[in-house]
């Protein structure tokens, strides 16, 4: 069960080399190797606390990793890759910037900005980011808002739509950069089960067109319908790496039996 | 003794023009102290630790003093490092610096108070500080800081009364002198406390109409 590397390195959509993350005395993630191949659903799953959402900040620059170096599509993010000398070198904002647009990035919370309506939301980036005219940048959000099912919705502000349509409009939003990556850091996790459904699925049709995404994600069903690569955590560390059929399949890892039980109490688990 | 009416008629042209005097003051400060009290708050949440604590600090100075102090040191105590200046630009400056000091406090609760998930979105999707702030923070907190900003602003319209110390020729120090003139104090502080009434009603009316036109902007998410 050890970490295959198909991929030769340097060629991963992201690459996660030698990674960890100290908060204070905390160390949330632990010396992290990890490739994300090109055009699969890669997930990470693990019990709370184990550092999957903090890897995922850190793959957006959300948090700065403590040492190691994250590569997006061979480019270092955030910092010149360290020579093992010296302080690291951090790269020009605009640098980090250019490197971070390979990246869409979906949140728990949706983060959808409240005195905008689902058009402004989309629009927004396109208009003040990539200095498109008002009404290029709607028409091209409209589309992206077609494409999530929600153009009927473009006029109303986020306090009108359900949190699944938020989280729909957010995936938009993200789209309408046309990242190369797509993060989602637990885009179901406040939603009712009847509104997890329409997200995921359009989370499937992204999937299925060969988009690259990384999923912090506790729909077990999800990652092991859709996932390609599950990684597996536990305090900070990559237990597993490997298809969901080596994962789930029989013989189990004993700490992610252990893991999977919580779900088949809650009767939750969908295995392949 | 009883109110004397006629009086009140016969000096209202002299309170109206102080009363205009007391209305560009205050305005003028007003815009003087939001602005200045951003920048503040600004400073405080992007700038260098050293201008952080040196604003802080500023902060504190001024809330711990008393208003009417602060202006008699730098109406009377300016010229003494160099700084001379008119009744109504002292007076003017010294009600900018001293609301900027409470505004700033509640532009940093307000930028506190959007969630930082707002503000990570934008910068995901490569919106510059800059931009985040003027897209996002400021609209975003405009609906949190209505309230206390404009009770802010009605507490300075009443503050301006201080002005009169340093002889600015506004509501308070007219009316204070005519009281004297025509031993008079009784009608004079009725006027005046009419005047302030209906200014500062205005005020609230304007905040409230403000407010119910931005509550469509509330927070989609718990």
């Amino acid at each position: 069960m050890n970490t295959p590397n198909s991929t030769a390195l340097g060629t991963s959509a992201i690459s996660v080399r030698g990674v960890s993350k100290r908060f204070g005395d905390t160390e949330v993630l632990h010396d992290i190797d990890l490739e994300i191949p090109h055009g699969q659903v890669t997930c990470l799953i693990g019990p709370s606390g184990s550092g999957k959402s903090t890897l995922l900040r850190c793959m957006a620059f959300l948090e700065e990793a403590t040492t190691g170096t994250i590569l997006v599509n061979g480019e270092p993010l955030g910092f010149a890759p360290g020579t093992g000398a010296g302080p690291r070198v951090r790269l020009p904002e605009a640098r980090i910037r250019e490197v971070r647009s390979q990246i869409g990035m979906c949140f728990q919370q949706f983060n959808l900005w409240p005195h905008m309506t689902a058009l402004g939301n989309v629009s927004e980036a396109l208009k003040t980011v990539r200095g498109m005219k008002k009404a290029d940048a709607e028409q091209r959000a409209l589309a992206q808002l077609q494409k999530v099912g929600l153009e009927a919705r473009a006029g109303h502000y986020p306090s009108q739509l359900s949190g699944g349509q938020q989280q729909r409009v957010a995936i938009a939003r993200a789209l309408a950069l046309d990242p190369k990556i797509m993060l989602f850091d637990e885009p179901t996790s406040s939603l009712d089960p009847e509104l997890t459904g329409e997200v995921l699925n359009v989370m499937r049709a992204l999937a299925a067109d060969g988009m690259t995404m990384v999923v912090v994600s506790h729909e077990i069903g999800f990652a092991a319908s859709v996932g390609q690569r599950i990684a597996f955590l536990d305090h900070g560390r990559i237990l597993l790496n490997a298809t969901p059929q080596e994962v789930f399949g029989k013989p189990r890892h004993p700490r992610l039996d252990q893991f999977l039980d919580t779900y088949l109490d809650r009767g939750a688990a969908m295995l392949v | 003794m009883s109110l004397d009416f006629n009086l009140i008629w016969s000096l209202l042209p002299e309170i109206l023009r102080s009363a205009g005097v007391t209305l560009l003051v205050w305005c003028c400060g007003v815009v003087g102290a939001v602005v200045l009290g951003f920048l503040v708050a600004l400073g405080r949440r992007y700038g260098p630790r050293a201008l952080g604590y040196a604003l802080q600090a500023y902060v504190e100075l001024i809330r711990g003093t008393p208003f009417l102090i602060q202006l008699f040191l730098l109406y009377y105590g300016g010229p003494f490092i160099g700084l001379s200046l008119d009744p109504v630009p002292a007076g003017l400056l010294g009600l900018a610096v001293y609301g900027a000091a409470y505004f700033s406090e509640i532009f940093r609760a307000g930028f506190e108070a959007v969630p930082p998930g707002h503000v990570e979105a934008a910068e995901c999707l490569g919106l510059n500080r800059s931009q985040t702030v003027r897209r996002i923070l400021i609209p975003e907190m405009t609906m949190l800081v209505l309230p206390p900003a404009v009770n802010m602003a009605i507490i300075l319209l009443k503050e301006t009364a201080v002005l009169s110390i340093i002889t600015v020729p506004e509501l308070t120090f007219q009316i204070s002198a005519i009281g004297s003139q025509r031993y008079a104090f009784i009608e004079a502080m009725f006027l005046l406390a009419c005047f302030y009434w209906g200014l500062v009603s205005l005020c609230g009316r304007l905040g409230s109409v403000a407010e119910s036109r931005l509550s469509k902007f509330r927070f989609a998410h718990s």
